[in-house]
């Protein structure tokens, strides 16, 4: 049976002046009805691009889909037309949640009339019912004082409050699908902690699905079903996320594990060093990983079930 | 009368900025004299009929046995070759002037505004050939092509407002433009599409009032440039026509009495002066109020 979210064998590259570079490798990626799935990876490992291809944003003409399907609900995503996804797909069935509250707002206008305007546009709603569903949604997402929060600017909000105003906002229009993209960058440890509770029990009240991409596992582990590790563009690591962050079959996973300061007396692993030189062929992550051998070079190792549901791209991973 | 009592409520906050604004322009001096004098030119320029000692003055009716009269206690600006009472004729002025600035500002606002966000917003193809028709324009010195246009469609007021817009519209457009290349970059238009906003719409409703500072700055700016251009373009036939009390057209006038009647020229070239100054002035107030690092507090 069909999932409900699924990408197959999805190859994006971005254009630059030495020819296309591949930025994006993702063979097969699952996500069921009401589930949360967990994407990490550092910086750069193409997150932010698998969002954007997902709502059919990736900038043009720089980047390219060379191949690959996006199914949701039985539709391939990749093969609607822009007008399409503007009029049926982005704010009424997908969402998303972007990193950086602080600049998602128009500055120039009040929060009311920035979640009315939404409304508006997809619903329908004019004058007083549009206020009155505007007001609902700011409760929904647990602001108080939301008559005064109505009125006010952006900049009149903290960090967390104006996240909370763009979940409500993102949600506003009934979409299932929500992708977040780290949500809580930039936000303080206590207010991400409020957010990351919020984004779960919304998920549960309004029985939608989440593709949660954050660059912290521990984060993850919260209330994701599933994870996936990405490194450079391509999945090294899949499972449930307990298993995947209590027994990490990959090295790279286990050092974004251990990157994670606990207390005093660990010692600190920067797996951010290259270590080797780069191989031309092979593991991607050969230059950086600890434990690499001789034959990871020769062949690039192909994410593989190695216990249950937890998948791992590493010729070492099954041998340990 | 709910919907009186709702419709003020979701003007508060743009009033609230107003006053502010209001507020800021009012705390300098040279401002707040400014502001004075533009109040106090728009009141002439509403009630000329009334305040004019002479209404009938104004146009047509003329009076040859007072021609060229001194500056008196009748007179206060004296009278021209056609004994035509002056302040009459100035404070009729007045109402032309500030009528065809605002137009024409208004006129330009439209074409280059709206332009400058399409060019700006959507990039590309659109861009390029607004940019580039733009540039033909900016390419000559800005006055020569009034002048041309105004020679090409005919001397009348009308069509010295019309000239002045097409000659000042790509100014607008450039700087909406260049706001709006950067601000298509942030992370709301983004959002905006995110949530399904159609490109259009995010351009001139997320982009645009985004980009609008710089340009009320320079408009205002430009009100005080443009009753200038006005005024040229009378002296050289190509704007108001006689018997228009146009300022311009009265120094034209003038020119051939300036050595024995040196109120003629005189006072419509204070009037053109002080207008130019006091709308420069608060052009550079807004700015300051607008610009909150050369705000003074």
């Amino acid at each position: 049976m069909a999932a409900y979210f699924e990408i197959k064998n999805l190859s994006v590259g971005f254009r630059t002046f030495e020819g296309i570079r591949p930025v994006l490798n993702i063979e097969h990626l699952a996500i069921e009805r009401g589930e949360t799935y967990g994407l990490v990876g550092e910086s750069g490992a193409g997150k932010t691009v698998l969002a954007l291809t997902i709502l059919g944003l990736l900038p043009k003409p720089a980047g390219i889909i060379h191949s690959g399907e996006i199914w949701l609900d039985g539709e391939d995503l990749l093969k609607k037309s822009e007008h399409e996804m503007a009029s049926t797909y982005r704010g009424k069935r997908l969402a998303m949640i972007f990193q950086d509250p602080m600049s998602t707002l128009n500055p120039v206008f009040t929060v009311g009339q920035q979640i009315a305007r939404v409304i508006e546009q997809h619903q329908g709603l004019k004058g007083a019912a549009c206020t009155r569903r505007a007001l609902e949604l700011l409760e929904m997402v647990k602001l108080s004082d939301t008559q005064s929060v109505l009125k006010k600017y952006p900049h009149e909000l903290s960090g967390g409050q104006r996240q909370r105003v763009i979940i409500a906002i993102a949600l506003s229009c009934g979409a299932e699908f929500l992708i977040a993209d780290e949500p809580t960058r930039n936000l303080d440890v206590t207010i991400q902690a409020g957010v990351l509770k919020l984004i779960g029990e919304l998920q549960k009240e309004l029985k939608i699905s989440v593709l949660f991409i954050a660059n912290n596992v521990g984060l993850v582990n919260v209330f994701c079903k599933n994870v996936g590790i990405l490194y450079r563009g391509k999945l090294v690591e899949e499972g449930p996320s307990s298993m995947v962050t209590r027994q990490p079959l990959h090295p790279y996973t286990e050092t974004l594990i251990s990157a994670i300061p606990r207390n005093k007396s660990e010692k600190l692993k920067f797996a951010s060093l290259v270590i080797k030189p780069e191989a031309e062929k092979g593991c991607p992550f050969y230059s950086r990983c600890p434990i690499g051998e001789e034959g990871c070079t020769l062949r690039e190792p192909m994410l593989e079930r190695l216990d249950g549901e937890h998948k791992a791209a590493c010729f070492l991973a099954g041998r340990r | 009368m709910k919907w009186l009592s709702d419709y003020y409520k979701t003007l508060q906050p743009s009033i609230r900025e107003f006053r502010l604004s209001f507020y800021l322009l009012n705390r300098n001096a040279l401002q707040r004299i400014s502001l004075i004098v533009i109040g106090l030119l728009v009141l002439i320029a509403i009630f000329a009929p009334w305040i004019a000692p002479f209404p009938s003055h104004a146009i047509s009716e003329t009076n040859p046995q007072d021609k060229l009269l001194p500056p008196s206690s009748r007179y206060w600006f004296g009278t021209d070759e056609l004994g035509r009472d002056l302040l009459s004729r100035v404070i009729f002025g007045t109402r032309i002037s500030l009528q065809t600035a605002l137009i024409a500002v208004g006129l330009a606002l439209l074409i280059g505004v709206p332009l400058g966000a399409i060019a700006g917003g959507l990039g590309g193809a659109a861009d390029e050939i607004i940019m580039r028709i733009t540039d033909v324009f900016l390419s000559f010195p800005p006055l020569l092509l009034a002048i041309a246009i105004a020679a090409f469609l005919g001397p009348s007021l009308q069509n010295a407002m019309l000239a002045i817009a097409i000659s000042w519209w790509p100014w607008y457009t450039r700087i909406i433009r260049g706001q709006a290349v950067s601000i298509r970059e942030r992370q709301f238009v983004r959002a905006a599409l995110a949530i399904g906003t159609p490109m259009p719409r995010i351009i001139f409703r997320h982009i645009l009032p985004n980009t609008m500072a710089p340009v009320i700055v320079q408009a205002s700016m430009d009100i005080g440039g443009v009753i200038l251009t006005v005024a040229a373009l009378s002296f050289l036939g190509l704007g108001a026509q006689p018997p228009t009390p146009e300022w311009g057209l009265l120094i034209s006038t003038s020119r051939t009495y300036f050595l024995n009647a040196w109120w003629y020229s005189t006072f419509p070239g204070i009037a053109i002066f002080l207008t130019v100054l006091v709308f420069n002035l608060i052009g550079d107030g807004i700015r300051e109020v607008l610009d909150p690092r050369t705000r003074k507090f």
